[in-house]
């Protein structure tokens, strides 16, 4: 037994060891001047210890939407500094700023909350006039499909535990024979 | 492998190949030199590393033997196998079902309040499978629910709350009642407009109940929203409290059983091997039940609209409210779970069945009736505001 623990340890340790783990890109750093922000306004960031003298995407991801920011290049120092419109039509939320790479590995990140242009701003609630959300017991219609793969392991899930039950059952004694022997 | 020594192999069935599987469930459960009497705690003698035995018999038999698995072998009423006593047991495999999805679930829920709501759509439309967990979550929850209310009048009925099985009752009554909490936080973590009207009804409640309720208020903790404690309450301080009152009331059941005059002529192994056979069937149905049934959510909540009535489980408490006002949903659990407390010190006469106080029974089939009246009443009722906002 000890050989086959040892056996399996060797494994394990392979896979690991497989498992890639260098980044192609360094890691930059970036921060903004104010967070959290409203929907629509700019942000000015800074990014540093860039790639150098690189393209770089820069993307709002949020839980359920992206939207592509501005395209920029780092200087020779791999700073990056400008000012940048948020997307109007962003819902409020937790988003992530991130800079991609031309071969789209991420190369910087800076986590920003959305906020309803009301709440950031006073003023603009009584320029725009207060818009009164609809409160509604009703379901959203959520588009969710499930692929033919999904459906395989779920049936073959319920299939599965369905005749392990009914064969645990069938082979155990039951209540009137428990006992007896 | 022989029958005998697959047989050995308990929940490492799987492990197992399709023709040992079927020598494991044709085993008879006991050769009958192995009375539960004379049950052995060390390794089962009928899987000896003998010459010509398989080497999954000889990992399974060590394995058996590190883990202490004959001691599970202990002696138990036969009735436990039947399955009104099972309930127990199958509420307990759907808090394991829940934990587990839960876990899966949490990897991608977002307790902060602007991103809850998202985080849930999220898991419904871009997660692997993550409606169909999420499904599993919510039908799990129900079925838990639902057998455990069975599991109480079961309980009630055959008097197993009689001396000294007092603690039993009430770790089985706290359970039901951290059950309870289990979902309504699970309720508001959805962050649509049913969620939200949960917590703002929860807030009230806890307002008029002073100093005792602070913890359930916004102003208790301005450094983190109210969401995320009771995602935090969701997810680590109410699963740890149900672990440690099931693993207490599992205790006393070993030690004290089910019953005053019980004969244990059966096998704790038996009965497990049982009860996971019919927390399979159960799993497979729920599998089944969740692809097809999901559930949906509703939208972003608009803070103090008041539209919604709540998830099944608290229509009751829903009804009470329609009659009583707020107080009316505090006392309506007060109620329920003082009657609860209260019913092995109200029935201490004889100890056979036909022994219980009349009166007693009658006022549990009250209540019982009351319940479930103002459940459908919740269930039909119109809905109706009542934080006055």
């Amino acid at each position: 037994m000890r050989r086959e623990v040892v056996a399996g340890l060797i494994w394990l340790l392979a896979f690991l060891g497989a498992v890639p783990t260098a980044p192609a890109h360094e890691k930059g750093v970036i921060r903004l001047r104010t967070n959290p922000l409203p929907a629509g306004s700019e942000i000015e960031l800074r990014g540093e210890r860039l790639p150098r003298n690189a393209p770089l995407r820069l993307e709002l991801r949020g839980t359920l939407e992206t939207f592509p920011l501005a395209e920029v290049r780092t200087d020779s120092a791999g700073v990056v500094t400008g000012r940048f419109g948020l997307p109007a039509e962003a819902g409020p939320g937790n988003y992530a700023l991130v800079a991609l790479a031309a071969d789209g590995e991420e190369v910087g990140r800076v986590e920003l909350v959305l906020v309803p242009a009301a709440a950031a701003d006073g003023h603009a609630r009584h320029e725009a006039g207060p818009v009164e959300p609809h409160a509604t017991a009703e379901l959203m219609d959520v588009p969710v499909a499930r692929n033919p793969a999904e459906w395989v392991a779920i049936v073959g899930l319920s299939l599965l535990s369905l005749g392990a039950g009914a064969a645990l059952l069938r082979g155990s004694a039951g209540p009137r024979a428990c006992g007896r022997d | 492998m022989r029958a005998g020594a697959a047989r050995g192999a308990g929940p490492l069935f799987f492990l197992l190949s399709a023709k040992d599987l079927r020598g494991y469930v044709r085993a008879r459960p006991f050769a009958s030199h192995h009375h539960p009497r004379n049950v052995d705690h060390r390794v089962d003698e009928r899987l000896p590393a003998r010459p010509g035995a398989s080497a999954d018999a000889h990992a399974v038999n060590r394995l058996q033997e590190r883990v202490a698995w004959n001691a599970l072998r202990y002696p138990i009423a036969p009735g436990a196998n039947r399955l009104p006593y099972m309930l127990g047991g199958l509420t307990f495999f759907g808090m394991v079902l829940l934990i587990v999805t839960g876990i899966l679930l949490d990897q991608f829920y977002n307790p902060s309040p602007v991103g809850a709501h998202d985080s849930v759509v999220y898991i419904m439309t871009r997660v692997p499978l993550g409606n169909w967990v999420r499904a599993l979550h919510y039908w799990a929850a129900t079925v838990v629910l639902v057998t455990v209310f069975l599991h109480l009048i079961h309980v009630f009925w055959r008097r197993s709350y009689f001396r000294p099985r007092e603690l039993t009752w009430w770790t089985g009554a706290a359970l039901l009642l951290v059950a309870f909490a289990l979902v309504f936080t699970g309720t508001v973590l959805r962050a649509d407009q049913e969620g939200g009207e949960a917590l703002a009804h929860a807030v009230a409640g806890a307002r008029l109940v002073g100093a005792v309720g602070t913890p359930l208020t916004p102003d208790f903790a301005r450094s983190t929203p109210l969401l995320a404690r009771l995602h935090n309450a969701h997810v680590s301080l109410l699963p740890l409290t149900l672990l440690g009152l099931v693993g207490l009331h599992f205790w006393l059941i070993r030690h004290l059983g089910l019953h005053v005059h019980e004969a244990r002529t059966a096998v704790f192994t038996d009965h497990l091997r049982r009860l996971t056979g019919y927390g399979l069937l159960l799993l497979g149905g729920l599998a089944l039940l969740a692809a097809l049934f999901p559930p949906g959510i509703g939208y972003p909540v608009v803070e103090g609209a008041e539209v919604t009535k709540p998830f099944w489980p608290f229509l009751w408490i829903y009804a009470a409210e329609n009659a009583f006002g707020l107080w009316g949903m505090l006392a309506a659990p007060a109620v329920l779970f003082g009657f609860l407390f209260l019913v092995p010190l109200l029935d201490r006469r004889h100890q056979d069945i036909g022994g219980r106080p009349r009166w007693l029974f009658l006022l549990a089939t009250f209540l019982l009736a009351a319940y479930l009246g103002a459940l459908l009443y919740g269930a039909v009722a119109p809905q109706v505001e009542h934080l006055g906002m």
